[in-house]
């Protein structure tokens, strides 16, 4: 299964309610019915809502998530501790290789932004950040994989190049076109760079400025706690972590509070697939407390 | 027969065995055709260039890819789903247009955050010391 065939069931399984343990064994695409849905059905549901994405390459994605993440460095310093890198990239890319997109072209890269506010980000194609506020707001390990986990989800999703206005894409194919790949003249080449430029700014608000939309936030805590069970996370570990950050936030702040939904609401939305019975090994926590600690 | 697909990554990582914990030999370019020898699950084992290995499916496509260079031979009416045009729209020549026009940007941060790697021996110690699920 391809990247993007792979992606148009993730988005597809995700609007069927969750029916996601289609995505484990779907090869071929059988059309299987599920609930009384069938799974094709699903999947011209799912490829209706791709927007921007559906014309966009894995190739080209990436060159997008350089420059957004390009961006996110001119608005933040990065926080260079070797240790703590590697902790965040090993947990990162456990959880991203147990997921159900685990290869993107470039692959995925995390870093630590030094700064206190609480947030977090994911540049298109895998480049993830996490504040040192975030980082803050996590006691154990799974609270941090919940953060990662959400993260990769939107990476996943697509979310950054669904913030791309339609417009600017539709443009784009029709100067390109298939002369595309041999090097472009220098009107083309001057049109196509506006609109790259466009579209890296029209992630940028919307991912750091405006936020994502509501739905898109909880579609992506569902993927996340999934993501999370596939790697052998407790999904606790998201409510943990909600539930710090909400102690943490304060009303009227710059960070998640200005662009993201309430933890109380994402906790409310997620109350059916997390289970806060279970005990987050201390092995993990101890290891989270001496890879992480208090930043 | 054995299926042909190609490398839809900047670089594949072939590896020793079919799981992300598999030694990586050998890393294999955006566009190379791989010949399919067996599957397991979500990995296939290819061969290229007479060396054989496994790489996760997501890191291949149907599709063929062009490359730069064969690119003014492709017919115009063959559609996306049959061939992906490598370097098409937002590329690395876009790129530098964006950053000569933005040179306050530090393109040199995202390089260096590519560039920090983490081996499969680590990750497997990691998961086997946290008690988590093998991949």
């Amino acid at each position: 299964m391809s990247e993007k065939n792979r992606r148009d069931i993730l988005k597809a399984g995700l609007i069927a309610g969750g029916s996601l343990a289609l995505l484990n064994s779907c090869e071929s695409f059988p059309d299987i019915e599920i609930a009384g849905i069938s799974s094709r059905s699903v999947m011209r549901v799912g490829k209706a809502i791709v927007k921007a994405s559906e014309q966009i390459t894995p190739e080209q994605e990436y060159y997008i998530g350089r420059s957004v993440a390009a961006n996110i460095y001119s608005r933040y310093r990065p926080y260079n501790d070797h240790s703590k890198t590697k902790y965040l990239n090993t947990l990162g890319l456990h959880l991203a290789q147990s997921s159900d997109l685990p290869e993107t072209f470039g692959g995925y890269h995390f870093a630590i932004l030094d700064s206190n506010e609480v947030n977090a980000f994911a540049a298109p194609g895998g480049f993830i950040f996490v504040t040192k506020g975030m980082l803050n707001c996590c006691q154990h390990e799974d609270a941090l994989a919940a953060v990662l986990a959400h993260e990769i989800a939107h990476v996943q999703l697509q979310h950054g190049l669904n913030a791309i206005k339609n417009s600017r894409i539709t443009d784009a194919v029709l100067v390109t076109g298939t002369e595309a790949a041999s090097t472009l003249g220098g009107a083309e080449l001057r049109k196509v760079a506006t609109i790259f430029d466009d579209s890296v700014s029209d992630i940028m608000t919307n991912m750091i400025d405006n936020g994502f939309s509501r739905s898109d936030e909880y579609e992506t805590d569902k993927l996340a706690v999934k993501i999370m069970g596939q790697a052998g996370y407790q999904n606790r570990g998201m409510s943990d972590m909600l539930t710090t950050m909400d102690k943490k936030l304060k009303p009227g702040g710059l960070d998640f509070f200005k662009t993201y939904p309430s933890p109380q609401n994402r906790l409310s939305e997620l109350s059916a697939s997390i289970d806060k019975s279970t005990i987050v090994p201390a092995r993990r926590t101890q290891r989270f407390r001496v890879n992480i600690g208090q930043v | 027969m054995s299926e042909v697909l190609s490398v839809q990554q900047k670089e594949a990582k072939l590896r020793s065995k079919a799981s992300f914990l598999g030694k990586i030999f050998k890393k294999i370019p955006y566009g190379t055709k791989v010949k399919v020898e067996a599957e397991k699950g979500s990995w296939r084992n290819v061969t290229v260039d007479g060396v054989s290995g496994w790489l996760h499916l997501t890191s291949l496509t149907k599709k063929e890819i062009v490359l730069k260079a064969d690119a003014k031979k492709v017919d115009s009416t063959v559609s996306d789903d049959e061939l992906v045009l490598a370097g098409k729209g937002f590329n690395s020549q876009i790129e530098k247009d964006y950053r000569q026009n933005n040179p306050k940007l530090n393109f040199g941060l995202v390089d260096q955050m590519e560039r920090f790697d983490v081996q499969p021996e680590s990750i497997a110690g990691f998961i086997k010391d946290g008690g988590l699920n093998n991949v």
